[in-house]
């Protein structure tokens, strides 16, 4: 397996909960050293100690004594990066973590503007330690400004970005239902950092990097600003296209089937494989011109073509066979079981020593036709301390003990004190 | 506006990219680099956008020093070696390219499904991808219908991820027997089910297939005048302080997040009333007071004059032939704060 463009880079992860650790996890699956830091009394919230009530999210519906390890949420979007608890609240443990930012070539935080330089961790802090280090930081709408102290989830970005009224069409605002803000977010986040990273190669200078979470969501969909801007929106209609007719999900059997008809032999060869080609309404729109004319109607008249298919899998291979974009809705079950994802080796099977052993979700990245990514489990609350402070901060067993006993390190994972 | 200053940092200047695409993922990476101060030289193909797909083409394209046709092997032969990046589709002659390349740099490539397997040969689309990787089956409009979205943010994601992987690759060591040029592929199937938060993960873990439960439930809210998003996972005494119902603080329905889950109807119809009584400005005033997350869910109109993008210089001009020049967002990531010290400045006078 390929180390990865990014081997070699050491990545000091403040980050926490969703849009930061997928930014993390996007340069970890890249080849780089990332150490995630949590407080030993203030774990990552999706390790789900403030939501241990939300049992489908742990092996068997089962949170157990163990829950801090066995969260499903935690374990995806950590995989690959090194864990250790660190209270920097406590001089011995700022220490440590000026340490680590000593040997790290990055720093990446999402708190909100002001957090850092409060705790000892800002910008100023570091480049005393590293004076070449990027310096991450990912607050929701930047360091100042009316808005900079807002709350910064992922749906607030769908909303004040115009994400969620778009996706709705001519209803009510409408949310993803995942919060894509969050990950659009991290995968800039991790953007910005590796463009760094490559000016830091030729140059040797490091940067401040500020990514605004909320922006990050805006240059998802910078077209339709400008045609706003111009006095050109476009109409919106709920899974709908500007370029495809008909353009929609169609219920097939207990599944959706999602088609884009992008030209008239699509069409034509829709119609085929539904076996409606003598439907008048084949002829009436079989130009684009005619089924853009004609939208609802068209849209009407697949959705009844394919609503007698009960076999959604089938039809859906049928009508690429044939030339016709489609696809199943799939559901999560649909992903894990799918042939391409299984064939290409989308999933990382990996022993967690908390959850045994399972498949977890890579991310898209191939080098030289190599997957990059899914190399190890997500840590462990504390996992790493010992070896983090031993081969990066050059502590002893006895030093590292004390830290300990002192609460300034969690308990290790296995010490029966360290439980949900 | 505030003039964008001419000292801008560039993260990538002297970088030299070729762009070579014709999907939307491989253009946006491309313009990532143009964005970041790479010189950027694109050949379009040759038909011309027509319709909407203007203000698409004019947005990708920004920035890059755009020709047409020059796409034959010799010539793109000859001309490969001044590249650090090569960005393409596919079904480029890559392996005739890469030898006329120069070592450290890189190829970047979306495939729409992947370089192997059953649907190595599918057609995709924004909507294709999002209902293959999973992501449309987790929204569902208030009738149950599955919805994609809009646009091309998927796409625009694997370029994302394309121009990430592209730039790690820049000017890094190979590894043992990897080769001098590095070739990266990303998917854009993949993409789409790489950003569910842990979809597949809580399936192998246990069955379920539920979708509902995040870090705590959201709720669209519809105002007297307008729509809100509310975020109810903060802390419930904060949404009883919202709501002025002292009853309500220690109820057991609502307490934690797990347990607004399992009773996340009744707490939605709770907003919806609460909600309904007000106006945006009222619900918003009164969440900033609690400390609840709650925020106005506005057009795209509202967005361009949003103060806060206004103050960070968060537009730029863009030209969309034979239209005009209008607005885009500019790069979500400001380098050595160069387009907000205007804002502290501000503040602090």
């Amino acid at each position: 397996m390929s180390t990865g463009p990014l081997n070699g880079i050491r990545v000091l992860d403040f980050t926490h909960v969703w849009s930061g650790p997928m930014g993390t996890r996007t340069l970890a699956a890249l080849g780089a050293e990332v150490i995630k830091v949590e407080g030993p009394k203030r774990p990552d919230m999706l390790r789900g100690v403030r939501a241990v009530g939300v049992l489908s999210r742990y092996p068997e519906f089962t949170p157990g004594a163990d829950s801090a390890n066995r969260n499903a949420w935690f374990n995806t979007q950590n995989t690959d990066k090194y864990g250790v608890t660190v209270d920097i609240k406590d001089p011995r443990g700022l220490a440590l973590v000026h340490k680590i930012a000593a040997t790290s070539h990055v720093f990446i935080a999402n708190y909100r503007p002001g957090v850092l330089a409060r705790i000892g961790m800002g910008e100023d802090d570091l480049r005393a330690v590293r004076p070449d280090i990027i310096y991450a930081e990912m607050p929701g709408y930047g360091a100042d400004g009316p808005m900079a102290g807002m709350q910064a989830y992922g749906a607030q970005f769908e909303a004040n970005s115009g994400a969620a009224a778009v996706t709705g069409g001519d209803g009510p605002p409408l949310l993803t239902g995942y919060a894509l803000g969050d990950a659009v977010a991290g995968i800039s986040a991790a953007a910005a950092v590796s463009a760094a990273v490559a000016s830091w190669r030729r140059t040797g200078e490091g940067c401040h990097l500020e990514i605004a979470q909320r922006d990050a969501m805006l240059s998802m969909f910078g077209e339709y600003f400008l045609a706003e801007s111009l006095g050109r929106p476009e109409p919106q209609r709920r899974n709908g296209s500007p370029d495809h007719a008909p353009h929609g999900v169609y219920r097939a059997g207990d599944h959706w089937v999602a088609i884009a008809v992008d030209d008239d032999a699509q069409w034509t060869a829709l119609a085929d494989v539904l076996n409606v080609a003598a439907d008048p309404a084949v002829a009436e729109f079989g130009t684009h011109k005619a089924r853009r004319a004609g939208l609802d109607r068209v849209e009407e008249v697949t959705a009844a073509w394919v609503a007698p298919y009960t076999d959604a899998s089938g039809l859906v291979a049928r009508l690429q066979a044939a030339g016709v974009p489609a696809a199943l809705v799939a559901d999560g079950a649909d992903l894990v079981a799918d042939r391409h994802l299984r064939a290409a080796g989308f999933f990382a099977e990996l022993d967690h020593p908390s959850t045994g052993r399972h498949e977890y979700p890579g991310l898209p990245f191939r080098m030289n036709g190599e997957r990059l990514g899914g190399r190890t489990p997500a840590p462990r609350f504390g996992e790493h301390d010992d070896d983090v402070l031993t081969r990066v901060c050059g502590l002893d067993a006895a030093a590292i003990a004390e830290l300990r006993a002192d609460g300034v390190i969690a308990p290790r994972p296995d010490d029966p004190r360290q439980e949900g | 506006m505030p003039p964008a200053s001419p000292e801008a940092p560039r993260l990538l200047s002297g970088i030299r990219v070729l762009d070579l695409t014709t999907d939307v993922a491989g253009a946006y990476c491309a313009l990532q680099f143009a964005k970041c101060g790479a010189d950027v030289d694109r050949i379009d193909g040759d038909e011309p956008p027509s319709g909407w797909a203007v203000y698409l083409d004019a947005y990708l394209h920004a920035g890059k020093n755009r020709t047409r046709g020059g796409r034959d092997l010799a010539g793109l032969q000859a001309a490969a070696g001044a590249y650090d990046a090569v960005i393409g589709d596919p079904d480029l002659p890559w392996a005739d390219l890469a030898g006329h390349l120069r070592d450290g740099a890189v190829t970047a490539t979306v495939d729409p499904f992947g370089e192997t397997g059953p649907y190595r040969d599918w057609r995709g689309t924004e909507l294709v991808f999002a209902s293959a990787g999973g992501a449309t089956g987790y929204t569902r409009a208030p009738d149950g219908e599955p919805v994609f979205g809009f646009g091309h943010r998927y796409e625009m994601l694997a370029g994302l991820y394309l121009f990430t992987a592209a730039c790690a690759a820049l000017g890094g060591e190979p590894g043992p027997g990897e080769p001098r040029v590095p070739a990266i592929r990303v998917s854009a199937m993949e993409t789409v089910a790489s950003v569910l938060p842990y979809l597949t993960t809580q399936y192998v873990y246990n069955g379920s297939l539920s979708t509902v439960e995040q870090s705590g439930p959201r709720y669209t809210g519809a105002c007297r005048d307008g729509y809100v998003v509310i975020y109810a996972g903060g802390p419930w005494t904060d949404i009883v302080a919202m709501f002025e119902r002292p009853e309500l603080d220690g109820d057991a329905r609502f307490a934690t997040p797990g347990a607004r889950f399992r009773n996340e109807a009744e707490l939605g119809r709770m907003f919806a009333d609460w909600c309904g009584a007000r106006t945006v400005a009222e619900v918003v005033a009164a969440a900033d007071r609690a400390n609840v997350a709650i925020c106005p869910a506005v057009g795209l109109a509202d967005v361009l004059g949003d103060e806060q993008l206004a103050l960070r210089d968060g537009w730029e001009p863009v030209e969309v032939p034979g239209v005009g020049t209008g607005r885009a967002p500019r790069e979500p990531y400001v380098v050595n704060r160069w387009r907000t010290a205007g804002i502290a400045a501000k503040e602090n006078a």
